[in-house]
């Protein structure tokens, strides 16, 4: 998905449109070790990185999981040109923040030319940083190595235990696929409505207040992604009915294999290594 | 041949018994827009609950990661507070549980752990402020709920935080070191501040109760999120009740999801005979079907011809298996929609009814099980050998409407409906489809009733039946005529059609100025995501000149680069190279000077009213929208103050064309104005167009995949391939 700006001057938005044209969940589709992994293999490990990451935020940790990403993006074979590019105004932002953390000082000391620096707060703030960049980083090699269809399939799967407790695992996989592939239809109509929208003469209505004409833009614009919506799962709808309701919503049954087997032993002991490295 | 006579609908009683509450709380009619009480159904999700659940969620993902990934749009993530509570206001809790989960999973891939919370929260509210929307809660009982939500939201994040003890304390630490830093720089820009001591000493104290701190934060938040969603989605709820989405093949009575029901009855849809059927949509007092007699014999190819809102729908419905309001149907077994060797449905919009997100899964989507079917032979036995593992999301139209053929031959069907399924195709689409089907019916396995409103299509049938206002007019004994005389239906592409002006009746004396410039595409090519592994070239070194009063004609397969031009050509797109000048301006730089009517006219309508809308797109006064009404052949007395979604597709088509009329443009371009139109639709579009050019000396810049009915507004025709232009000619000299 790419994200359209909002900014009615053109010259500007354009720029912005450039510099934000971020791709989620888009597959960079060559063939690797990595691609070809099972989904649900790459959404486990996903999930363990994220709460390794989460739960022993120490510098060992840390850069042990930054280390597994990217490996892993080495084998994926992903071109730089997949990196997301971000905007100016966010590295300003990081470097901003980072100046402001590190006046703080505290420990470690380190000695330079006879006087004493702080870095606790430098320390402090690039760990904070570093899990959240990771959080996205492994959203994104997911996304990277993984086809659309094969989302669905997996997490069918893979719930597949939680039927003991009830929970309803088909109509919850089935979900999982129908908004797959709803996705890239929502996605292209959003921009058609905001592009709409900016082919309209600005809204000047002296009448109302300016917080109460956006507040009136904003729901005129989501009635409309609404409707559009609304009227897609009324026939999606009988759609499903005419195919005789919910049955299995993928033609390969590939479950996991031995490089699977292998690769959910690497994640499950770097894992373990990152927990118990010393904060 | 045994025969199964049973009165109507009730051999349905058979598999499942018939909830006669159920059925009559399951439709919904203009008179009583409020959707049907969830709370009667039991069990599984509707189809309509799951379609419901799953779209509005990938929605929620959407706003949410719009919100996320762009901070000065951060209130858009919010916004997921809408769809999530158009699920709970329109359906059961199961349905939002499901649709949470669905956004969650989908969130986490894209946006990591932070975006879920938002989701998680936005569904609390969203459920909580849809329930009291659909149940009318005053305000009073919306505090409670509030009050329980919000503590319970901010217990179960200060638990999280409680285990997660690590981050806690790094997040913590990072508070405070960066109000350190703040403190300090103050401090030299202004020493000996008492505000700053204070201010200090409540930092210290929030972050040492870092808990009281959190729960309180959460639980205020949480009321500001009712606030919004009060305010945001009681008026959206509002107006969305003006529209209808039914499902009008799912019978509540009888289970879908599982796969089980009739399963010990082995369906035997056809020979059918109906005797005397009728039915009436729940909550209309009007008959969409009267009195019909006929019968289906097998391995036939039955046409069906009508104009819009004869009742070919309706009766396709009892064929498939829904039961009559009175009336007798007599078929060997159920109808069995869906199962194996029962009834399979093809429809009209090719996109809806493609469930799969790749083509083989799509092929056997919903089926009890994948094994034993042959997706590749189906898919070469539809023409679309080798693209089994491609994304749906790419295919024409055509492609579409052969994978739904694939889909339903994947049941081995003893009777296949289809239902407009030619009606959004070009002729190639057409004729390969219509082909597809008759050779399925010449195997004598599968009987074929196709509904068209093309005399060609109904030609080629065993047997043609005729419908008006609900009945069948004429038998098969008169083909031709039958075909002939359903050509010239009413103007419009759905049920609820207005008569419409002729636009060259009225519109003569509001003759509108407009500017005349020459549109200049000098040298355009445009590479989609350049520099990412995804780059797509989709225009290269387009050169085209457009002069005042020109009617073109652009015409490509998908994946020409039309859409791009046309994009690129109001501005909305900079192109990688090149330039788009009207006049002596660049257009990206004058956006809204040359007008682009998008082929899901929906999204161009931003307000609740027609009047409204047209003020909004830029009629200086009510006179001048009501006179951009007339040019697009609408009558403004009938249709000024009607709300939007009551509109059919047709006229909302035509509304926005207004709307982009009243701002005067020089240019009009127009992604596919026929698609979706009935035979009469795009009839009455092209005269407006026509009549456009003739009054006012527009150029009119239409985009299509298909040269057909476009002759008398565009003369000229560039033909697109590849992101080249292929060809640039006169339409005379094409022939």
């Amino acid at each position: 998905m790419s994200q359209p700006s909002r900014q009615r001057n053109s010259k500007s938005s354009n720029k912005e449109r450039k510099a934000t044209q971020v791709n989620f969940l888009r597959e960079v589709k060559i063939d690797s070790p990595v691609h070809r992994l099972w989904a649900g293999t790459k959404l486990l490990g996903v999930g363990a990185l994220s709460f390794t990451a989460v739960y022993y935020p120490s510098w060992g940790s840390l850069a042990l999981l930054t280390l597994l990403l990217v490996v892993t993006t080495f084998l994926a074979r992903i071109p730089a040109g997949a990196w997301p590019r971000p905007p100016r105004w966010f590295w300003l932002a990081i470097i901003v923040a980072g100046a402001l953390a590190s006046i703080a000082g505290g420990s470690p000391f380190v000695h330079l030319a006879g006087a004493s620096v702080g870095l606790g707060g430098l320390d402090a703030y690039t760990r904070f940083v570093a899990v959240g960049v990771l959080l996205l980083l492994g959203a994104a090699v997911f996304g990277w190595t993984t086809a659309l269809g094969d989302i669905a399939p997996s997490v069918s799967t893979l719930m597949r235990p939680l039927r003991v407790l009830r929970l309803p695992v088909d109509e919850m996989a089935a979900s999982v696929s129908l908004a797959v592939r709803s996705l890239p239809l929502l996605v292209g109509e959003m921009r058609s409505l905001l592009a709409a929208r900016k082919l309209r003469p600005p809204a000047d209505s002296p009448k109302l207040s300016s917080l109460e004409r956006r507040l009136a833009e904003l729901v005129d614009l989501l009635v409309a992604a609404l409707a559009v919506s609304v009227r897609r799962s009324g026939e999606m709808a009988e759609a499903i009915t005419a195919r005789g309701g919910v049955g299995v919503i993928s033609s390969r049954t590939r479950g996991p294999g031995r490089a699977d087997a292998l690769a959910l032993v690497v994640i499950a002991v770097i894992c373990y290594a990152a927990s118990s490295l010393p904060t | 041949m045994t025969w199964y006579p049973e009165v109507s609908g009730r051999w349905q009683s058979v598999a499942v018994t018939v909830d006669s509450q159920n059925r009559s709380a399951h439709g919904r009619s203009a008179e009583n827009p409020v959707p049907a009480t969830p709370e009667r159904y039991q069990g599984p999700l509707r189809p309509l609950e799951l379609a419901t659940a799953s779209v509005l969620a990938a929605l929620a993902v959407v706003l949410t990661v719009a919100g996320w990934f762009l901070p000065h749009l951060g209130v858009i993530a919010a916004m997921a507070v809408v769809p999530l509570g158009v699920v709970a206001h329109r359906h059961r809790l199961r349905a939002l549980l499901v649709a949470t989960f669905t956004a969650s999973l989908l969130c986490f891939l894209v946006a990591g752990t932070g975006a879920v919370t938002n989701i998680v929260e936005c569904a609390a509210v969203g459920g909580l402020v849809g329930v009291a929307k659909r149940r009318s809660w005053n305000p009073l009982s919306l505090v409670a709920g509030t009050a329980v939500i919000g503590p319970a939201l901010g217990a179960a994040s200060v638990g999280i935080l409680a285990v997660f003890g690590s981050l806690r304390k790094l997040t913590i630490l990072q508070f405070r070191n960066t109000w350190v830093g703040v403190r300090r720089v103050v401090e030299l820009a202004a020493p000996s501040g008492g505000v700053i001591g204070s201010l200090n000493n409540f930092v210290d104290s929030a972050l040492r109760l870092w808990w009281v701190t959190v729960f309180a934060v959460v639980v205020v938040g949480t009321i500001w999120l009712v606030l919004v969603a009060w305010m945001i989605l009681g008026p959206v709820l509002d107006r969305l009740e003006w529209i209808k989405a039914d499902d009008r093949l799912d019978d509540p009575g009888v289970q879908v999801l599982g796969g089980c029901a009739g399963a010990e009855v082995v369906p035997g849809p056809v020979p059918v005979r109906l005797d005397r059927v009728s039915y009436v949509y729940p909550g209309s007092a009007k008959r969409a079907l009267g009195e019909v007699s006929m019968s289906v014999g097998e391995g036939l190819m039955v046409a069906l011809v009508g104009d819009n809102g004869s009742g070919k729908s309706t009766l396709l419905r009892i064929l498939a298996g829904r039961p009559p309001a009175s009336g007798l149907v007599t078929r060997p077994g159920p109808a069995g929609l869906g199962r194996k060797g029962g009834t399979a449905l093809i429809m009209q919009h090719p996109e809806t009814q493609i469930l799969g997100v790749r083509v083989e899964d799509d092929v056997v989507w919903g089926l009890p099980s994948a094994h034993g079917v042959d997706v590749d032979g189906l898919l070469a036995s539809v023409g679309l050998a080798g693209m089994g593992s491609r994304e749906t999301t790419g295919l024409s139209g055509g492609e579409l409407q052969r994978l739904a053929v694939a889909a339903a031959m994947a049941r081995n069907p003893r009777l296949l409906l289809s239902d407009e399924s030619t009606a959004m195709l070009d002729g190639q689409g057409r004729e390969q489809l219509t082909t597809l089907l008759r050779s399925l019916s010449a195997k004598g396995a599968t009987t074929v009733v196709h509904v068209t409103h093309r005399a060609a299509e109904a030609r080629v049938a065993d047997e043609v039946y005729k419908m008006q206002a609900g009945r069948l007019t004429a038998g098969f004994a008169d083909v031709n005529a039958a075909a002939q005389s359903s050509q010239g239906g009413r103007p419009d592409g759905d049920t609820n059609t207005v008569p419409s002006v002729s636009c060259r009746s009225v519109s003569a004396p509001l003759a509108l100025t407009l500017r005349t410039e020459t549109l200049k595409v000098v040298d355009v090519s445009h590479t989609y995501s350049m520099g990412t592994p995804w780059a797509n070239a989709a225009l290269s070194h387009v050169s085209l000149s457009f002069e005042p009063g020109d009617g073109v004609l652009i015409v490509g397969d998908n994946g020409s680069g039309k859409s791009t031009l046309a994009w690129i050509m109001a501005g909305l797109l900079r192109p990688s190279q090149g330039t788009v000048t009207l006049g002596d301006r660049n257009v990206v730089d004058a956006v809204g000077s040359v007008a682009l009517a998008f082929q899901h006219a929906r999204l161009q309508l931003q307000r609740a009213t027609v009047g409204s809308d047209l003020r909004s797109a830029g009629a200086a006064d009510d006179a001048a929208a009501r006179a951009a009404l007339i040019q697009v052949g609408l009558d403004p007395k009938e249709l000024f103050d009607r709300k939007i979604d009551g509109l059919s597709g047709g006229q909302q088509r035509r509304v926005a064309l207004a709307g982009l009329l009243a701002n005067h443009p020089s240019v009009l371009v127009l992604d596919e104005p026929l698609a979706g139109l009935d035979a009469a639709g795009r009839e009455g579009i092209i005269e407006v167009l026509a009549g456009l050019r003739q009054q006012s000396g527009v150029t009119v810049v239409i985009i299509s995949h298909d040269l057909e009915g476009t002759e008398k507004v565009a003369e000229r025709v560039v033909r697109l391939g590849a992101g080249r232009v292929i060809s640039d000619t006169s339409r005379g000299a094409l022939q």
